[in-house]
């Protein structure tokens, strides 16, 4: 098995003889280095939220961007190589306008993963007409979250090009611990507070640093405000009603 | 050589433009005017696209039935399933290029988002199509039709680079300066005031609300009747398309062939 893999794991268009693509594998084993994320669902939108970390009291903690906007109506978080991210996050947002452009509506949640998940399988050699791609899958791995005519949704695109809708996710290297979290403390009836102090509580216990105003960001999509990303004075007041609720 | 400009009979003054027999002016007119006529109507729970069927160039008639009204988005050859419908006059092989584009693009819409188009997307899509060959246009004037998010009637009118607008009635081709203000009257009640509300600029303007189906099948009829007793490049056939919640229904009544 282990020599195989040496044998099988350089070329990124190779299979292995078990009908495996050993670097795909490795990006998503990139992802699990990457900092906590965490989204939930709920019938009035989506939360999401991530662990911020902060590794030196000199570096200016806002400097840190894992929650992006992708639209008004969609945004991002993101776990594994940030600067992997970028790409796809840029990708994204002209798919977006160029969709407004087009149709004077907005892309829906689901089209937009499915054009994130297209660029992120264009790994490898590239076609003649083709513009030079990425050498390597993405190392990295996103929640997208957003709202349209189908209401709040969550999505996860993965470096393999897969994505699935959940009602809540959390990848990076806290994900198990969280997941089976979100898998006791998931209910369809959440509202967004509750699903708030949900993402917020979920994250305390995984990080690995004490959580705080500073180290952690949410940010949410609703029908009426969009995408928005919380501002220090939300951070704080979220943060500081977690530790009235314990 | 003798051709060499400016030198054997002309002082090459700058400002005397060369003459000389022997230049040849050589042209590239890659249009025709195909003739015919075009008209949508909307109402509260319908809209309606109709054309005349005959294809001219100059005083020659090509065909006494081509159709300029298209189903958009159909599932198959038919056109059934299609929620949209496209006029579309002016030159016959740019139209025909632009139907079968935007036709194309509807349906692939359909794979890519899993949902049909909306008559307010389609309208925009059409847009940017037109105005991609902004400097070798396609040279027709094209009507989008459908029903609107709330079911009404949607009507949206283009120039052949793709400035549009959402309106409740609009002839094009041919005969539409002959349709048109018969429309603008008929439909919008345009210089219609009631009867005895007062003198003068007192006068009560009629107002405007929109028509039963039947009416405006009648409109329609009329309007094209009348076109093709003052146009020469509309007859032989008028095609009716009729969108409701229910589905597009196509009529055909025969026009005067001379």
């Amino acid at each position: 098995m282990f020599i195989a893999r040496s044998e099988y794991d350089r070329g990124i268009n190779t299979f292995s003889p078990e009908g495996r693509l050993f670097q795909v594998e490795y990006s998503l084993e990139a992802i699990k280095l990457g900092s906590t994320a965490i989204g939930v669902a709920t019938s009035e939108g989506v939360i999401l939220g991530v662990e911020k970390r902060v590794t030196s009291t000199l570096l200016e903690a806002s400097s840190v961007e894992k929650i992006v906007e992708i639209d008004q109506h969609i945004g991002c978080a993101m776990s594994g190589l940030q600067a992997d991210a970028r790409n796809l996050v840029e990708h994204a947002r002209v798919e977006c306008q160029n969709h407004a452009f087009h149709y004077a509506e907005p892309l829906r949640v689901e089209s937009t993963t499915q054009a994130i998940c297209d660029l992120a399988l264009r790994f490898g050699e590239s076609g003649d007409d083709e513009e030079s791609v990425m050498s390597r899958p993405f190392g990295v791995a996103l929640l997208i979250a957003g709202f349209d005519e189908d209401g709040p949704q969550l999505y996860h695109a993965e470096p393999s090009g897969t994505f699935y809708r959940y009602d809540a996710k959390a990848i990076g290297s806290g994900s198990e611990g969280a997941q089976a979290e979100l898998q006791n403390e998931y209910h369809r009836s959440l509202t967004l507070p509750e699903a708030e102090s949900l993402v917020l509580k979920t994250l305390k216990q995984v990080m690995e640093e004490k959580l705080d105003s500073k180290n952690v960001q949410l940010a949410s999509v609703t029908k009426e405000k969009g995408f928005r990303i919380y501002n220090d004075e939300e951070m704080g007041q979220a943060v500081a009603q977690l530790g009235g609720n314990q | 050589m003798t051709s060499l400009i400016g030198q054997s009979e002309n002082i090459g003054y700058s400002f005397s433009e060369p003459t000389s027999a022997n230049v040849k002016q050589h042209s590239f007119y890659p249009y025709t005017d195909n003739g015919g006529s075009t008209l949508g109507i909307t109402g509260s729970d319908f809209a309606i696209l109709a054309g005349d069927t005959r294809s001219t160039s100059g005083y020659n008639i090509n065909s006494r039935m081509v159709p300029k009204v298209f189903k958009i988005g159909g599932d198959d050859e038919t056109g059934d399933g299609a929620q949209i419908l496209l006029s579309v006059v002016g030159f016959a092989a740019d139209g025909n290029a632009l139907k079968e584009k935007l036709d194309t693009v509807v349906k692939m819409y359909k794979y890519q988002h899993g949902k049909p188009m909306s008559v307010s997307a389609c309208a925009q899509r059409l847009s940017t199509i037109l105005y991609e060959k902004r400097f070798f246009p396609y040279y027709v004037h094209a009507i989008l039709a459908g029903l609107d998010e709330e079911g009404v009637g949607a009507l949206y009118s283009y120039d052949p680079v793709g400035s549009y607008e959402r309106e409740q009635c609009r002839a094009a081709g041919a005969a539409s300066s002959l349709i048109m203000p018969f429309l603008d009257n008929q439909v919008n009640f345009k210089n219609q005031y009631v009867p005895g509300s007062g003198e003068g600029h007192a006068l009560e303007p009629v107002k405007a609300e929109p028509l039963p189906k039947e009416t405006v099948k009648a409109l329609v009829r009329d309007a094209f009747t009348s076109a093709v007793e003052r146009h020469i490049e509309v007859g032989d056939g008028l095609q009716l398309m009729i969108i409701t919640r229910e589905g597009i229904e196509e009529i055909y009544h025969p026009l005067k062939k001379d």
